[in-house]
């Protein structure tokens, strides 16, 4: 999205700068964020528009690998990391998270600390649209985030 | 700008919206629903609503997560309550490591309609419409699955409902009690790596807990130890269903699409001038727009 669609969206969609009313949930995709990012940020920032950034590392971050729609929780983990370097960077707070994920067993992202593999794809992949983060990816993922919090808030 | 209505959207460009055969049907169908009681209240959407405010000055993180799409055919108590665990594990993760309470908001009660890259999917040389998701069609790849069918928001509804039921028993009912911790941790054949750490946290919570209690702060004594939030949100994508469910409150008059809590805008719905960014911009519930 470019910046200039971005503010006409915020406007119409809270036309009285409504703290807790917007919120921006971005995807970029790993590796893409500080390229992309900064340019919304400023934006947003010079109109004084009040919005929540989230960030959603589920859905530039889709590839196929031996027939199966997968996500490499590298990349997932990858784009949170920038996305908070971003936000550090520009002075704004990296507000929220907005992900794609399941309390059960499934193995349909690949990577993690319990490591899923290519060949794991088959094996329990149950869902009906996109690769979902299992349990224990999840926990991965919210233990990196805390790590970032802590770090903003230094 | 013009007068927003709940309809307003009609007259402007849609998207990723089905043709139903029947729209005789589908008019029975809008009007039932119409009537049907509401999934949320807006005094709902407006906590959720000031929680997020938080969330703008750094007060407190959001947590959105769940499914990609619910479906009828995964429709168990037990994946319900495994997602609405891992949330809860990961707010507990957030909140004690990060420093920061934490909005937790699932997608979840009606995340059912699904936005396509291509309106027909081939395979071995046959094309079909594509699935759109539960609430219009059918997954199977056989032409009648994929035939939208309006009774199928009923059905949606009924399954948001229970499922709404079910997570709201689980928020406030005892099992989102912080001294239930222990008990989250979902028990795989395998002990991760992960699942130890979290272990190793949950061990320093008790011990707070513990020490909490001395000091008279028991879960009788505060509700925070005792129950949690916890909100629903969708894509809005289906708007004739979004507008069956846009209700005016009867404490301010404001107008809240009550199908969730908070709802967003996709990426591929987003046009300025199209319709979801109509609907969306008179109900006062808290959005969320893709970039």
């Amino acid at each position: 999205m470019n910046p200039e669609d971005l503010v006409k969206l915020a406007n119409t969609l809270n036309p009285d700068n409504e703290a807790g009313r917007l919120n921006v949930i971005v995807r970029m995709g790993a590796g893409k964020v500080g390229d992309g990012l900064p340019a919304l940020i400023k934006a947003v920032e010079r109109e004084g528009l009040k919005v929540v950034w989230s960030c959603d590392p589920m859905h530039g971050n889709t590839i196929t690998s031996s027939g199966y729609k997968t996500r490499p929780v590298d990349a997932i983990l990858s784009e949170m990391k920038e996305f908070f370097q971003v936000h550090k960077a520009e002075g704004t707070f990296a507000g929220g998270v907005h992900l794609e994920m399941t309390g059960k067993n499934v193995t349909e992202c690949i990577g993690g600390s319990f490591t899923v593999t290519e060949a794991d794809l088959s094996s329990r992949y149950h869902t009906h649209c996109d690769p979902r983060l299992n349990a224990d990816q999840a926990l991965e993922l919210a233990f990196l985030i805390a790590d970032s919090l802590k770090d903003a808030q230094k | 700008m013009s007068i927003w209505t709940p309809s307003s959207w009609r007259e402007k460009p849609i998207l990723q919206q089905p043709t139903y055969p029947n729209q005789d049907e589908l008019n029975k169908v809008l009007a039932e629903l119409k009537d049907y009681p509401p999934l949320v209240f807006a005094g709902e959407a407006r906590s959720l609503k000031s929680q997020l405010a938080n969330v703008v000055e750094g007060k407190a993180f959001l947590l959105q997560g769940g499914d990609c799409a619910e479906s009828f055919s995964e429709f168990h108590a037990t994946s319900i309550r495994d997602t609405f665990k891992a949330i809860l594990q990961m707010a507990v993760v957030l909140t004690y490591a990060g420093g920061l309470p934490v909005v937790k908001v699932g997608r979840v009660g009606g995340q059912f309609a699904k936005p396509r890259s291509g309106d027909t999917e081939t395979k071995n040389g046959v094309k079909l419409d594509s699935y759109r998701g539960d609430i219009i069609n059918g997954v199977d790849f056989m032409a009648e699955s994929r035939i939208p069918d309006p009774q199928r928001m009923i059905r949606a509804y009924n399954q948001s409902a229970a499922t709404l039921n079910l997570l709201r028993a689980f928020a406030t009912g005892g099992f989102a009690d912080l001294h239930q911790i222990h008990k989250w941790n979902l028990d795989f054949a395998h002990k991760s790596e992960i699942s130890q750490k979290f272990e190793d946290l949950a061990e320093e919570i008790s011990k707070s807990l513990k020490f909490m209690q001395a000091c008279g702060m028991t879960s009788k004594t505060h509700r925070t130890l005792r129950e949690t939030d916890f909100y629903t949100s969708h894509e809005a994508l289906l708007l004739p269903y979004e507008e069956a469910f846009a209700r005016k409150d009867s404490l301010t008059g404001d107008w809240y699409d009550t199908s969730a809590h908070m709802l967003w805008i996709g990426d591929r719905t987003r046009q300025l001038d199209g319709a979801h960014v109509e609907f969306l911009r008179g109900v006062h519930n808290p959005i969320g727009l893709k970039a």
